[in-house]
């Protein structure tokens, strides 16, 4: 199937729930609030084939943090939800593509988004002493710049 | 999953983050009961160093070389898949020699990692002899990339609008007559690997993913196409010239080590045929566009085919020379959960301890890909053991 | 089992290791286009600033000196990766072939 098949089917079976629509060569974005994201993302694994996750990427947008997970093998369908900073609590389909796991996880521990039904969001890629509720990825975190480990005779 | 009463029967072990089988720091934390594994979980917080959070505080030219050193061995990959991202933000057209001089350095790092690897798999099953004679064909190929590029390892030859440097003439013949010396090679090593009695007792038949399990944990590379599913992303999703140069995917149906072994080798024997092809049909003109320093507003996608797997990054833009959002997901990570699927017995199927360092090495991890998210000021790291109280709290795993 | 011939022949032929730097140093091709320590001149540079803006490492400094502002290159933060060589528009910046640029004193890694 191509792109304008894709925007038609999902246009059909969401209406409204779905929208802000961008197609590239082999690419489609769009855009679906977060009370709907689970059942999108259900009728993109099961009815339309595309059962492969390649990532969520979780981007701190200033008051929101906008959650996208891309899906497909030839085709990369990308699905847009944007949740509140204050609250940023989304729901986990991880019983729909259990693969999500790992990048659940990662999308936790870097900017603290709950997936609410996900198990186990443990630590993956930040040391277990982190403190809790620093999170890296977000703009208020501060980087410190790098310190000379021995002083050089500069 | 619920433990018996009798506590002593399971044991968790930790292997890592510093053990003499692994080449790179990682914990597998393993729940063993006598000698067969039950239940795996990986962390891998141990190689992280902030490249995400530390890309976006640099301009999109110096955010090149941070992208190649995301790992030493895939820095095509990265420097590729980065420079697509970038291209496909101010949607310029490349010349078409440069795509092939793309191709052309790509399948040579190919060639290289899939030799490194192999050699690392011979010495984790303790064939020493294969391992020395492996590295010593793999330096034929470094000679050539370094002619090429200028540099054995982190190349640099990808710049955003095409690469920097024009490929001689002279270089190229030396480049047919060392692929022709491969080629000789890597069909005795094929030999080797299909009949040596070590070879097959030690991988046939440990580390079996099943292809049902394999497309629900969304396996990427040649651990999926291991598992007899012909997914490829140079097929399915072409990028530089890969709709031009002919070439086969491949598959196995096996399911366990050997058939990864054999994946490996026999993509080797194709990356051959398709550096003859690159060669021969290399057409003439410019090898790159010059591009302004800031692209314009928008988002884009690039995926590659690193010799692990599928590489996917995300770019964001907002019309400054930085990027705003920067995401990499390397296939090391993508492999995780179907790593742990690997190493867990169930029904028929045992796992043995002994069987743990060449399933891990046979995903062909590449931890340095795999943990790249935000640093702050912390430079310790904690040694962590396992104990039966953890056992006792331990709540599921991925 | 199925190398044994093939190690019974590398008895009799060449070693394969070169045994730099104890002989074996004229052996190892030097390619044209390595990319070694860099070399400047100072004649015709014009002070842009744009070697330090693109320096991926920070080792390209500029300061100021009587002729106008020029830059400084700390070797020991280099990645070689001829970013500076490519962009400068004067061609002053050449990366030579010298890779043996290990020391003990950090000041000898400083090209002026």
């Amino acid at each position: 199937m191509n792109e304008e098949d894709v925007v038609s089917r999902l246009k059909e079976e969401f209406g409204d729930k779905v929208s802000e629509f961008k197609t590239a060569p082999r690419r489609v974005f769009f855009y679906t609030p977060p009370e709907h994201y689970k059942e999108v993302v259900r009728f993109l694994a099961e009815k339309l084939g595309f059962v492969h996750l390649q990532a969520i990427t979780a981007t701190d947008l200033g008051d929101e943090i906008e959650v996208m997970p891309h899906l497909g093998r030839g085709l990369t369908v990308s699905v847009r939800t944007r949740v509140p900073k204050d609250k940023p609590v989304v729901d986990s389909v991880v019983d729909v593509i259990p693969g999500a796991s790992v990048h659940e996880r990662e999308a936790h521990d870097m900017l603290g988004v709950e997936f609410r039904g996900n198990p186990n969001l443990t630590r993956i890629l930040l040391p277990e002493d982190w403190p809790k509720g620093v999170y890296p990825l977000r703009r208020e975190a501060k980087l410190a710049p790098p310190k000379p480990i021995r002083g050089g005779k500069e | 999953m619920s433990f018996s009463s009798s506590y002593e029967r399971f044991f968790d072990i930790p292997i890592g983050p510093q053990h003499p089988a692994l080449k790179e720091p990682i914990l597998l934390r393993l729940i063993v009961e006598g000698e067969h594994v039950v239940a795996a979980d990986v962390d891998v917080s141990y190689t992280h160093r902030g490249v995400e959070r530390a890309m976006q505080e640099r301009n999109y030219i110096q955010n090149i070389y941070l992208a190649e050193r995301i790992c030493g061995i895939c820095n095509v990959a990265h420097t590729l898949c980065y420079c697509q991202n970038v291209e496909g933000l101010y949607d310029v057209e490349i010349p078409s020699r440069a795509l092939y001089i793309r191709v052309l350095v790509e399948e040579l790092a190919r060639i290289h990692s899939h030799l490194l690897w192999l050699g690392v798999a011979a010495h984790e099953i303790g064939f020493d002899t294969l391992f020395m004679y492996i590295w010593r064909d793999r330096e034929r190929v470094m000679d050539l990339i370094e002619e090429i590029t200028g540099n054995r390892v982190t190349s640099a030859i990808n710049t955003i609008g095409g690469v920097r440097r024009d490929i001689r003439p002279e270089t190229c013949e030396r480049c047919l007559k060392a692929m022709d010396y491969l080629e000789e090679r890597i069909k005795y090593y094929k030999k080797v690997c299909e009949t040596d009695p070590t070879v097959i007792a030690r991988c046939a038949g440990v580390g079996i993913l099943k292809p049902k399990d394999a497309i629900r944990l969304c396996a990427v590379g040649p651990t999926l196409r291991a598992s007899n599913i012909k997914n490829d992303v140079r097929a399915d999703d072409p990028y530089a010239v890969h709709d031009e140069v002919p070439f086969n995917v491949i598959v196995y149906d096996t399911n366990d080590t050997l058939a990864r072994v054999l994946v490996r080798i026999d993509e080797m024997l194709e990356s051959i045929n398709m550096v003859r092809y690159c060669i021969e049909h290399m057409p003439s003109g410019p090898v790159r566009v010059r591009l302004k320093l800031s692209p314009p507003v928008g988002e884009h996608l690039s995926r590659v085919e690193a010799p692990r797997g599928e590489l996917i990054h995300y770019v964001k833009s907002n019309g400054t020379e930085k990027p705003e959002r920067y995401k990499v997901r390397t296939p090391t990570f993508g492999n995780i959960p179907a790593l742990c699927e690997m190493l867990t017995s169930k029904g028929d199927y045992v796992v043995n301890i002994a069987d743990v360092p060449i399933a891990f090495a046979s995903i062909d991890p590449c931890l340095s890909c795999t943990a790249r998210v935000v640093m702050l000021d912390r430079e310790k790291e904690k040694l962590w053991v396992g104990s039966l109280d953890r056992l006792r709290r331990w709540r599921g795993w991925g | 089992m199925a190398m044994l011939l093939e190690v019974f022949k590398h008895l009799f032929k060449k070693r394969a290791t070169l045994m730099y730097p104890f002989g074996d140093r004229e052996k190892i091709p030097i390619p044209e286009g390595l990319r070694g320590k860099i070399s400047f001149n100072r004649d015709l540079c014009i002070g842009c600033g744009l070697c330090a803006r693109f320096c991926p490492s920070g080792a390209a400094e500029l300061v100021e000196d009587e002729k106008g502002k020029r830059p400084i290159f700390h070797i020991d933060r280099c990645l070689f990766c001829a970013q500076c060589e490519e962009v400068c528009p004067r061609k002053a910046i050449t990366l030579t072939k010298t890779f043996e640029i290990a020391g003990f004193d950090r000041s000898n890694l400083v090209v002026k």
